[in-house]
């Protein structure tokens, strides 16, 4: 019994300790600039929301994150759509190719997104794509790709072949099996991808810095660092606010879906 | 099934349609402009021209340029024209990513450290022709000043960059409560440092980030006020890095490092944090540009000195680094849409930049009518210092460094900063690069 | 079923994806490979210039510099960060369920931060001045160990390690966790009629049976720390002067601070070269079948 307090207070305190930087980002945030050298991790003496509104002043939170948003929200639909009909089509169309096709596919899990950059801006910027938010949105759902297709295939694969069996008796072709019938029956392993494709491309900042890098395109993470930068490192009540405010609807999806975000996070691992 | 595909086929070009119409780029091809328009016509929200702009912020001084003259007048000078301001206190970083992505705004306040790449992509526009033509160059006292070498003019500015020097603001009662005095020497100086770090107190304030002190000024006054010639003959090339007199100014540097002279950490000091420092009492002295002084004299009782000397045959003040590039100043790109009226904007600019600066009594080139006095007590005694020298040196990584130079020349001396590394290491890892130097190439 | 899965309903099917694949993530690596024997300045190709990229970066030092700070960080990910999570997992399954709620809550935190974030926070613990890793210093009295750690080019990389890790350690446990409740009970069972203690059960049934989550962890942390970037550039900018960087902020700094762009495609050619021989080895070394259970 003895051991397991010990092992409690462990794991209790190292999960707090998770916790830890983003609560002392939170007290910053409410102290005063002058008070801050003074009492780097204290409670603040007086609590003071100045930053908050100082903060809001210089940074477009609104502009940002509907960009984060239409980021994330495009290549989430055009990821598990066309991903999903991929993988749909390699596990059980009797696709010629589909060996060849998951290994092609498998290429995409091996090379970061970074190491492209360099050709991927100037590809856009060719096709003409630059200064559009589909600059980002089309590369991210292409990187996307490859693992959501690998493990929608692995969950397609475990189903039973009866089931188009079956639809084909009924008379169904095979875009409505797919549509009416195995889209609804892979709905939650599509929807915890959308999860993952979520947090990924929420904070996808890399690639996001060198093709979304105008004052118009920035999502959340670029915003923050070019306003960093303007801030320089000494006012950190200000920066402390710009990272509690930016984080905010994270935190909160955080905290509403911690269950699916661990499904999300877990699936492609168990399915492997 | 067939209308199975009829909705992939529509999905699919709905997706590309919606691509092709939120374009918002500044490309140079013809259809966006009918987009644009387009678009225009769509929200109604008519006839203002749109123009993007980048610009420095980070101290006092550009942020009032910014807000209480080029901004607040703005309305009055183009009633129709709309223009989004971007400031930015990494200007050299963000143009060179802008230009390298082609996402360069309409008008830019451009720097040197990064105009050499964007004038070699051709994204630069020379002036010189439109100013000459509208008369705006009349406004110059000295109109060669703003040629780049290659005879081009790339950017227009006030011209008070020339009367900036670098200069050592200190901490008037530190220096009394420990009886110092203002050093006449490099000699002094160190002994001054060596009494202050006995006492506990942080010398001299300086910005460490991408080494922007010891790149921006610290080196090259040492060398200067070592031996003027060295400094010369570097800046025209006849010498490089592994020459004696180089190599000793940046052994100052390294043993007042060690001997800690500078602020804990400083290789990760940046420009807002090394004038908290000094403005917070923190440290004694600053050795910064001279364009900062209203923000110390207001939070300290604030003397100055220049770099002192350490070699007996230049006197103090004698040789003055000063800031100087034609590349600094407001720039406008040349594939803009809208470039006549961007030239315009960079002159109201420039005009609104030297209002602010002659309202302050500030020399400029750049004429002005009714010039005030300077009223700082400070600013007087650095002017005074100021046109007494005898030979004014303009700033080595401004005036003899291309952008991929001046890249590894931030590398190194943030390196030198970090500690650990010797000058002689600093001069056998850059003088390759320095060789490779293409600046001199015209 | 063959009429059923016609041949255009198969190319309706795979189409879109395979394109949006090639064109954005398999094509961009033949401009790559071709700018790569050029010389480039960002905006145009100076004419080709044969295999002179390569050996620059060859004779460079900080060729070399970059590629043991790279290789450092996969290190440290391997060798300590997952050693730790595996642990933790262990002892998460001993642990009650509110334990256990308590601290998943916690450990997937800092994964769905950004990164600029997770920068700024672990430049503020480091602070020279008043950061919390010096304050605890000073607080236990090992004043002596205080330095500035993000400046000094010999802790400035283990720092960012730190940080790196602790962004994916909780995550990297609460993987491990579920594999081992995919694990079914009567394994236990048969071990505790033996009488195996902790460390035999999972030395002995647990961990062999994860094999196939810790292949997926192991390649996961491999090549994400292998790509790292935006961690250095929030936290150093790849100071002091170039002792932080890792390859790909060497490609980036080549490519848009010094308008090398050919020197840089050189560097990202060699580094997707390093990534399929890694990821070759990892495969052939770990779990060459599934478990089936």
């Amino acid at each position: 019994m003895k051991q397991r307090l010990w092992l409690k207070i462990l794991l209790c305190v190292i999960g707090v300790g998770f916790l830890y930087p983003m609560l002392w980002m939170i007290l910053t945030s409410l102290k005063e600039k002058s008070e801050f050298y003074v009492n780097p991790f204290g409670l603040p003496k007086v609590w003071d929301l100045g930053n908050f509104s100082e903060a809001l002043a210089s940074l477009d939170i609104l502009k940002y994150s509907f960009n984060s948003i239409i980021y994330t929200f495009f290549t989430c639909l055009i990821t598990l759509f066309f991903g999903s009909m991929l993988a749909y089509c390699i596990t059980r169309m009797n696709f010629r190719y589909a060996r060849q096709v998951t290994l092609y596919m498998s290429v995409g899990l091996v090379i970061p997104i970074q190491v492209v950059m360099i050709p991927l801006y100037m590809m856009i910027m060719d096709m003409g794509l630059k200064g559009s938010r589909f600059s980002l949105v089309f590369p991210y759902s292409a990187f996307q790709m490859a693992s959501t297709v690998l493990m929608l295939s692995a969950f397609l694969s475990t189903l039973p072949k009866e089931l188009e069996e079956a639809a084909a008796i009924d008379g169904c072709n095979v875009y409505q099996a797919f549509f009416r019938i195995i889209f609804h029956i892979i709905k939650p392993a599509v929807l915890t991808r959308g999860m993952f494709i979520f947090i990924s491309v929420w904070n996808e900042f890399a690639i996001a810095q060198v093709l979304g890098n105008s004052e118009k395109l920035r999502p959340i993470p670029v915003a923050l660092q070019n306003f960093f930068l303007s801030v320089g490192v000494s006012d950190w009540g200000l920066i402390g606010a710009a990272v509690v405010m930016t984080s905010f609807p994270l935190v909160l999806i955080y905290c509403i879906g911690n269950r699916q975000i661990e499904n999300a996070l877990t699936a492609g691992a168990v399915l492997k | 099934m067939k209308k199975k595909n009829i909705c992939i086929t529509l999905m699919f070009s709905l997706v590309l349609g919606l691509c092709a119409c939120s374009q918002e780029s500044d490309s140079d091809r013809p259809e966006r402009s009918e987009t644009e328009v387009r678009k225009e016509e769509v929200f109604g929200e008519g006839e203002k021209i749109k123009l993007r702009g980048v610009y420095l912020n980070g101290d006092e001084v550009q942020n009032d340029i910014m807000d209480n003259y080029i901004k607040k007048n703005w309305t009055e000078r183009f009633p129709d024209v709309e223009i989004e301001w971007e400031g930015t206190g990494d200007l050299t970083n963000l143009l060179k990513t802008y230009s390298a992505t082609g996402d360069l705004p309409d008008i830019w306040y451009s720097d040197a450290a990064s105009a050499t790449a964007i004038i070699n992509a051709g994204n630069q526009l020379n002036l010189a022709d439109h100013i000459t033509e509208d008369h705006f160059i009349d406004h110059y006292v000295n109109p060669e000043a703003l040629y780049y070498s290659d005879g081009g003019i790339y950017a227009v500015s006030s011209g008070i960059d020339a009367f900036y020097t670098p200069a050592i603001y200190y901490n008037k009662k530190i220096f009394e409560q420990y009886e110092l005095t203002e050093p006449e020497t490099y000699d002094e100086l160190i002994q001054v440092c060596q009494t202050l770090i006995d006492d506990g107190i942080t010398p001299i304030s300086i910005v460490g980030t991408t080494g922007w002190s010891v790149r921006n000024f610290l080196f090259f006054t040492i060398l200067m006020n070592d031996d003027p010639k060295a400094a010369q003959a570097l800046l025209s090339n006849e010498i490089d890095f592994s020459d004696e007199r180089v190599v000793n100014a940046l052994k100052k540097i390294e043993d007042m490092l060690n001997m800690g002279c500078f602020p804990e950490g400083v290789a990760n000091i940046d420009f807002s944090t090394h004038m908290a420092l000094y403005a917070e009492g923190k440290t004694a002295m600053i050795a910064t540009m001279s364009w900062g002084y209203p923000e110390l004299e207001t939070a300290q009782d604030t003397g100055v000195f220049m770099w002192p000397s350490s070699n007996p045959q230049v006197k103090t003040g004698q040789v003055l680094q000063i800031w100087g590039s034609s590349l600094n100043g407001w720039a406008v790109n040349s594939r803009s849409e809208n470039r006549d009226l961007a030239v315009q904007v960079a002159e109201y600019c420039t005009e609104q930049e030297a209002f602010r600066h002659a309202a302050q009594g500030s020399s400029l080139n750049f004429k002005t009518e009714n010039p005030a006095e300077v009223t700082s007590e400070l600013e007087k005694e650095r002017m005074a210092i100021y046109n007494n020298a005898e030979q004014y040196i303009k700033t080595l990584h401004l005036n003899a460094m291309d952008s991929a130079v001046a890249a590894e020349f931030a590398t190194y001396t943030n390196l030198l900063l970090a500690g650990d590394y010797t000058a002689e290491q600093f001069v056998k890892d850059f003088n390759p690069i320095w060789k490779e130097n293409t600046w001199f190439e015209k | 079923m063959n009429k059923f899965y016609t041949k255009k309903g198969k190319l309706l099917f795979a189409l879109p994806g395979l394109l949006l694949f090639s064109v954005f993530v398999i094509y961009p690596m033949i401009p790559q490979i071709l700018i790569s024997f050029q010389s480039h300045n960002g905006a145009e190709a100076l004419g080709y210039v044969g295999w002179n990229n390569y050996t620059n970066l060859f004779q460079s030092n900080v060729f070399g510099k970059v590629h043991r700070n790279t290789y450092f960080i996969v290190g440290c990910s391997l060798l300590i960060a997952l050693p730790v999570s595996l642990l933790l997992a262990l002892l998460l399954e001993r642990a009650s369920a509110g334990v256990r709620t308590v601290f998943k809550f916690g450990a997937l935190f800092p994964s769905v931060l950004s990164v600029t974030v997770i920068g700024k926070m672990w430049a503020g613990i480091y602070d020279a001045d008043w950061g919390m890793l010096n304050s605890i210093l000073r607080g236990i009295g090992m004043e002596q160990l205080t330095r500035s750690w993000l400046t000094n080019a010999d802790t400035v990389v283990p720092c960012i390690a730190a940080a790196f890790l602790w962004q994916y350690i909780g995550l990297n446990c609460i993987l491990f966790y579920a594999g081992i409740k995919a694990i079914p009970e009567q394994y236990y069972e048969a071990a505790i009629i033996d009488g195996a203690g902790f460390w035999r059960a999972s030395i002995c049934i647990t961990i062999p049976l994860l094999q196939d989550i810790i292949k997926y962890v192991v390649i996961i942390s491999t090549l994400g720390s292998m790509g790292m970037y935006a961690h250095i550039l929030v936290m150093t900018a790849g100071g002091p002067g170039d002792a932080s960087r890792s390859v790909l902020y060497q490609m980036y700094y080549k490519a848009f601070s010094m308008s090398q762009f050919g020197e840089g495609c050189a560097i990202a050619v060699i580094f997707i070269i390093e990534c399929i021989i890694v990821s070759i080895i990892i495969n052939k070394c770990i779990a060459k079948e599934p478990i089936q259970y």
